[in-house]
């Protein structure tokens, strides 16, 4: 037990050396974010990195400039919604007056940690779990300049519940609120699948939904688009 | 215009989706080009070569020439299935099988199979049969049609003769019949006047008027006598009549006396006054004048008749003439008699005219028809010896068959190419048809159809340079095989072409 709190207690310090410390991290280079598929400045494939600015310019103007919330859910599972979030999250961050937040919520697919490259220690569940844990103790540096990203963490197996919880509430108000600059996405569990993803859009202030290529038909994308609500889609994305 | 290219772009989408999935399943894109083209290529190889002739028959027929238009087509019709029938014929194909001359290697059973798969008969205008042969083997196929036609043609002759001549035959006998029949009619109405014992109608006729004058006159004689004999015994009344009347008086006179007896015993008893005595002396009185009377009467008739002596004499004129009437009764009965059976005789002999009447009306219309048959066997006597028209149906050749250089249909080069051009087509077009059918997402434009939402963006496949290697390198090797499968092919074509295979 004594032993348990030592460990938690080093971690939480190192946690702190190394959001202080985040500025610092090395970025990535651009063979690396090529490799990574992820988007940015000067970006060999012009069609892939424009297409994330023109999903970027549309969602900023269905924000109407202030900072938002925003879930991106998939209509079923393969279609690529961390991959859709992350490029999403890296297309608001090219802007250098903002900021951008990704979070992984997809409990049963969380490979944000390995699209980014990142050692978790803690994330999303374990900090909704530990009421000890700090917000700066589950954001993480991505390597992409302004992006940072909460992984899921590794509660995995109790997470569904925390989802609805007040902590989780706060948790996003207080993303939100303090920093005026920051765009929050989140990568949600696909929204025909689970019901996880239903809470999380209501978390956010809207969302967009991934259609795969050739994995989904008419019935299945009109079920998606009921189980967000209309006047909370931004938008739909097709992902080739 | 909006409409337009929204259309343009869905369409332009669509299509490129067709060759995004083609490269998706280039192996089996590769696979199914092999597979179709070579399977055309080997229906090319295994698809015989069909050589076709034909020939043109005319058709000679007066019903045919005289039909109106649209009578005239399926008339046409029928004497070309007729035509068809018999070249069919076993004997004919026999005898086509059996000729030396040509054929020399088809069997009858070659000669049949060849013409159920092959022969078409089709009528080409009023009078014109178009008769087409298909067969592997251009030779067998000429010779066999050129045979064929030519022997309908013989045949449709020589069974003209043969139906001419049948019909003499036919004709012959039945005249000869008739004959027979005309001798049979006249023999019978021989017998059946010899049989006549009545004599004519006419004498019967004769006779019976006679009787019924005979019988008149008989009858006449009745009627006088028995009118005689009526006025006969009226004059014999008469004559009682006046001896009854002396008799009369004599009565009166009797009732006269008795009266006045009467009279005498009632004036004994009653005075003259007395009613009784009145009466009695009136009757008596009255008595008296009826005597006087009738005495006068008889005094007068005497005086008037003849004399009583001459009763004997009419009572003797009166039997005889009673006597005369019964013999004119009995002469009446026989001349009745006489006239019965005259009616009978002329019966009998109605009779046997009417019998008569048959048969020799019979006998006209047999000896009718003999003449009339006689007429026709000369006319088919005629025909058979000169071979003139007839109302049968004549065939010639217009156009005989000609050698067929040419096999019909698709040559094997053509299968060489449509194999090529469709082992190509085939893996996009089942492409195209299963994204037709396929209710799944795959491009832009099918969303904004379906939902009308706003789609902010698509986001492109991005390959990573290892995977766009692999891919490379996918491509290099689908496209030798793609080669491979090109030159296999163009080999078969080439040894096919070659004879080899």
């Amino acid at each position: 037990m004594e032993k348990q709190e030592i460990n938690t207690e080093s971690r939480v310090v190192a946690r702190k050396a190394r959001i202080t410390s985040m500025d610092d991290v090395g970025q990535l280079s651009k063979e690396e974010l090529a490799d990574r598929k992820l988007v940015h400045p000067g970006m060999s494939n012009k069609e892939f990195l424009n297409s994330f600015r023109e999903i970027r310019t549309k969602i900023l103007k269905h924000a109407g400039g202030s900072n938002f919330v925003v879930s991106v859910a998939a209509v079923t599972r393969e279609a690529g919604c961390s991959f859709v979030a992350a490029n999403l999250a890296a297309a608001l961050a090219l802007d250098k007056t903002k900021t951008a937040l990704l979070i992984d919520c997809n409990l049963y697919q969380p490979n944000l940690h390995q699209l980014l490259d990142i050692d978790v220690d803690s994330g999303l569940l374990d900090y909704l779990a530990d009421d000890r844990l700090d917000i700066n103790d589950i954001i993480y540096a991505t390597g992409i300049p302004r992006l940072r990203v909460i992984p899921l963490g590794n509660q995995t197996e109790v997470g569904a519940e925390y989802f609805g919880s007040e902590r989780m509430l706060q948790l996003i108000d207080d993303l939100k609120r303090r920093y005026g600059d920051r765009y929050i996405v989140l990568d949600v569990p696909p929204i025909g699948l689970w019901a996880e993803a239903r809470v999380l859009t209501e978390l956010s202030d809207f969302s967009v939904i991934v259609v795969p290529y050739g994995k989904v038909n008419k019935k299945q994308l009109f079920a998606a688009i009921d189980a967000v609500g209309e006047e909370k889609l931004a938008g739909l994305i097709f992902n080739n | 215009m909006n409409k337009n290219a929204t259309q343009s772009s869905y369409l332009f989408q669509f299509l490129s989706t067709v060759v995004k999935e083609a490269v998706r399943h280039k192996i089996w894109v590769v696979l199914l080009f092999a597979l179709v083209s070579l399977g055309v290529l080997g229906v090319g190889m295994l698809h015989p070569e069909v050589f076709r002739t034909f020939a043109v028959i005319k058709v000679v027929e007066p019903d045919l020439e005289q039909a109106p238009g649209p009578e005239r087509g399926q008339q046409l019709m029928v004497v070309a299935e007729n035509l068809r029938q018999s070249m069919f014929a076993p004997e004919l194909i026999k005898r086509i099988a059996d000729s030396d001359s040509s054929n020399a290697s088809l069997t009858t059973e070659d000669i049949v199979l060849l013409l159920e798969s092959g022969l078409v008969l089709q009528p080409l205008s009023d009078d014109l049969v178009r008769v087409s042969l298909e067969g592997g083997d251009p030779t067998q196929v000429h010779s066999l049609l050129s045979s064929l036609s030519e022997a309908v043609v013989a045949q449709n002759k020589a069974s003209k003769r043969d139906t001419k001549k049948e019909n003499y035959l036919l004709i012959d006998q039945q005249t000869k019949n008739y004959k027979a029949k005309i001798i049979e009619a006249e023999n019978r109405i021989k017998q059946l006047v010899a049989s006549n014992y009545d004599g004519t109608e006419q004498s019967a006729r004769e006779k019976i008027t006679s009787v019924k004058q005979e019988i008149e006159s008989n009858q006449s004689d009745v009627d006088d006598a028995e009118t005689q004999i009526k006025r006969l015994e009226v004059q014999l009344a008469e004559l009682s009549k006046s001896t009854e009347k002396t008799t009369r008086a004599d009565k009166l006179r009797e009732k006269l006396q008795t009266a006045e007896a009467q009279l005498e015993e009632a004036r004994k008893l009653y005075p003259d006054a007395d009613p009784n005595v009145v009466d009695l002396s009136l009757q008596i009185e009255d008595l008296k004048y009826a005597i006087a009377r009738e005495q006068a009467k008889a005094d007068a008739a005497d005086e008037e008749s003849a004399p009583i002596a001459g009763m004997s004499a009419l009572q003797s004129l009166l039997s005889s003439e009673q006597a005369g009437l019964e013999s004119k009764k009995r002469k009446l009965k026989r001349s009745t008699e006489t006239l019965d059976d005259e009616l009978k005789r002329l019966e009998r002999i109605e009779i046997h005219q009417s019998q008569v009447a048959a048969v020799t009306r019979d006998y006209h219309v047999t000896k009718a028809t003999y003449e009339e048959l006689l007429s026709r066997k000369e006319e088919a006597r005629l025909a058979m010896t000169l071979d003139g028209e007839t109302n049968s149906v004549t065939f010639s050749i217009e156009q005989p068959a000609f050698f067929p250089d040419n096999a019909i249909g698709l040559r094997f080069e053509q299968y060489v190419i449509t194999g090529l051009i469709i082992g190509a087509v085939a893996p996009f077009t089942f492409i195209l048809f299963y994204l037709i059918f396929s209710s799944r997402i795959r491009f832009r434009g099918q969303i904004e159809k379906f939902t009308n939402l706003a789609v902010l963006g698509e986001v492109p496949r991005l390959t990573s340079a290892g995977s766009q290697k692999s891919y490379i390198s996918d491509v290099l090797l689908l496209a030798f095989l793609m080669l491979l499968v090109v030159a296999i092919y163009s080999g078969l074509a080439v040894a096919h072409m070659r004879g080899a295979l």
